[in-house]
């Protein structure tokens, strides 16, 4: 933890990064007391003005926009990190055992995910969540089946290096059970790499939600960022010049955006091998 | 040995293709519910029922509702071996005509836009590269970060704010105003096209510029180019014949990648602009349950990915002189 500290005050970019994160973080967690009303309640007049009752306004049924945004963080941030994890896990799982095993396990492993990389992962992502239709469970399966590939493929590379260190070598010849070696030996030693991917998931995550959301494409009872966004847009807010029910959504989203940038960008320069 | 290379690439992007077309022709024929309902759309197909219900048993005819899996995915592929990509009962046209009409407005758009940007990203990367940690290289690179992290829906969104209605030097929305021929057409577009193509081009530049730039400082580094150096040879001379010769072919790799997602990287700016293209028709279609439209879309977009690898491979191979030796 120590460690962690004195690295981060000596990286700025990184500091910056975490700092965003945080305060998104904790906007995440502390909404039901940073926002004044019930993000979901209809207060009776729609397109309000800013003003000390309603900080941004009201939308086009009467809800808090501030109050709007502020929940937003909890839906955007949880479908960044649940499929994160999950397209890390698998991601690394993945990686791992093709990489270890090498041979025909891998060839197969290696054929999937060239398979997935050449799908754009977009187009399929939409079709998907145009076919589960179940909001955002939906979209974090969807999110999860386009992008676990690239985290394979780092970690893969990785471990081939790995897997030829003397110590991997001796504990095969001691008749070591591959899990052990696999998840044990292997797997503390590429923690950086599958960190940053984890970080690189989760903007990536947060942005293929905020880009179908904004298409209409979310789940409409809890509200994301990209989903404010969507309204905002189609009920021409920009020709009513509402830009304070456009403006804050954009800004949260590229914000977090940012966040997640900085600090995968001081991972990649950590350990090279990182590719985008 | 090239040519074995390329013939192999060759075979896998049509294995690719192959597999593709089955991942899309099982993930309509799995979804829940009717597949006549999925064919047709909801609303169609009640308004089928109700008007001509023997044009129902016609259409599952001509899909082979009535047999087996297998069966039907046989004549699903040789319906795309024809051609016959089906017929969108909600546009009420086989949907490769309207396919290939909104192609051309996605091309008319994103062509200019990838080359453009080729051209502005590259240049800036080279100039910022060589001179690193130049005046250009400070402003452009943290610029360049910083904008490949706004989603491009939020950009196209803060530039229609700015450019359209504030300023209103441009239309809000739209392809053409109309009513217009020739000459005076071609401009209205060109004037309708200005928003979305100034969008795509920003956010495309920065990436290419982040790449570039990272090849030129990498080469930079090389011994080859100490040695030119100290051999007394013009930096101008080191920058066209050593630096800029290796770096084009891992740029022309990311170029072709950008071909390849020339109709799925455009969804979002056509969506915002209202340009009717290949990325608004399968944003639209989804909304209106039109899956044969969905299926198309989605082939054509990991069609054009798998051309641009092969593009992107063969090109690597024929201009590297290196990989004769592998």
């Amino acid at each position: 933890m120590k460690k962690l500290l004195r690295e981060l005050r000596q990286n700025k970019t990184c500091l910056i990064g975490v700092l965003i994160l945080l305060f998104f973080g904790l906007m995440a967690v502390f909404a039901p007391v940073l926002a004044p009303y019930d993000p979901e309640e209809l207060l009776g007049a729609p397109y309000l003005k800013p003003s000390a009752q309603h900080l941004l306004g009201t939308n086009d049924i009467g809800q808090d926009i501030f109050s709007e945004v502020v929940y937003g963080a909890r839906v955007s941030l949880a479908v960044g990190l649940i499929s994160a994890a999950v397209v890390t896990a698998v991601g690394s799982v993945i990686g791992i055992v093709s990489g270890y095993y090498k041979g025909a396990v891998d060839k197969v492993f290696t054929v999937l995910t060239n398979l997935a990389m050449t799908i754009p992962s977009l187009p399929l992502t939409i079709l998907l969540v145009g076919f589960l239709k179940t909001g955002m469970l939906g979209m974090v399966v969807a999110i999860c089946i386009t992008s676990w590939a690239s985290t394979a493929r780092v970690v893969r590379s990785k471990v081939l290096q790995i897997r030829e260190l003397p110590y991997i070598k001796i504990e095969k010849i001691l008749g070591a059970p591959d899990i052990l070696i696999m998840f044990k030996h292997i797997l503390p030693n590429i923690t950086d790499i599958v960190l940053t991917r984890c970080a690189m998931s989760v903007g990536g995550a947060m942005m293929t939600e905020s880009s179908l959301s904004f298409l209409g494409l979310g789940s409409f009872t809890r509200k994301s960022w990209g989903n404010i966004l969507h309204f905002a847009f189609f009920r021409s807010s920009i020709l009513n010049n509402q830009w304070w029910w456009y403006l804050p959504p954009i800004l949260c989203i590229s914000l977090c955006m940012l966040g997640f940038m900085l600090i995968t960008y001081h991972g990649r320069t950590r350990s090279q091998l990182i590719q985008s | 040995m090239k040519k074995k290379i390329i013939i192999n690439r060759i075979l896998i992007s049509i294995g690719t293709i192959f597999l593709i077309i089955t991942i899309s022709f099982f993930l309509v024929n799995s979804m829940p519910g009717d597949p006549l309902v999925n064919i047709m759309g909801d609303e169609e197909y009640y308004k089928v029922k109700n008007s001509n219900p023997e044009l129902l048993t016609q259409i599952a005819e001509k899909y082979g509702l009535n047999e087996s899996l297998p069966q039907r995915y046989f004549k699903y592929l040789k319906s795309i071996l024809t051609l016959d990509f089906g017929y969108s009962y909600v546009k009420n046209q086989p949907v490769l005509d309207v396919a290939l009409y909104r192609l051309k407005w996605t091309l008319l758009l994103a062509v200019p836009a990838t080359i453009l940007s080729a051209f502005i990203g590259g240049w800036l990367g080279i100039a910022a590269g060589w001179n690193s940690s130049g005046a250009l290289d400070r402003i452009m690179t943290p610029l360049a970060l910083v904008m490949n992290t706004i989603p491009t829906n939020c950009v196209a969104i803060i530039v229609l704010a700015i450019f359209a209605y504030r300023l209103r030097w441009f239309p809000i929305s739209g392809m053409t105003s109309g009513g217009l021929v020739g000459w005076a057409k071609a401009r209205d577009v060109l004037w309708h096209m200005a928003l979305p193509l100034l969008v795509m081009v920003l956010s495309r530049s920065c990436g290419n510029f982040i790449h570039m730039k990272s090849y030129v400082t990498q080469i930079k580094s090389e011994e080859y180019i100490l040695t030119a150096t100290a051999k007394g040879v013009k930096r101008s001379r080191i920058l066209r014949r050593h630096v800029l010769k290796n770096c084009f072919l891992p740029y022309i790799t990311v170029l072709c990648m950008q071909f390849g997602h020339i109709v799925s990287g455009s969804i979002m700016v056509e969506v915002v602009f209202t340009w009717v293209g290949m990325g608004d028709m399968m944003n639209s279609s989804i909304s209106s349950s039109d899956f044969p439209m969905m299926q198309l879309c989605f082939l054509i977009t990991a069609v054009c990915m798998v051309l641009s690898n092969i593009a992107a491979d063969v090109l690597y191979v024929v201009f590297d002189p290196r990989i004769e030796e592998f």
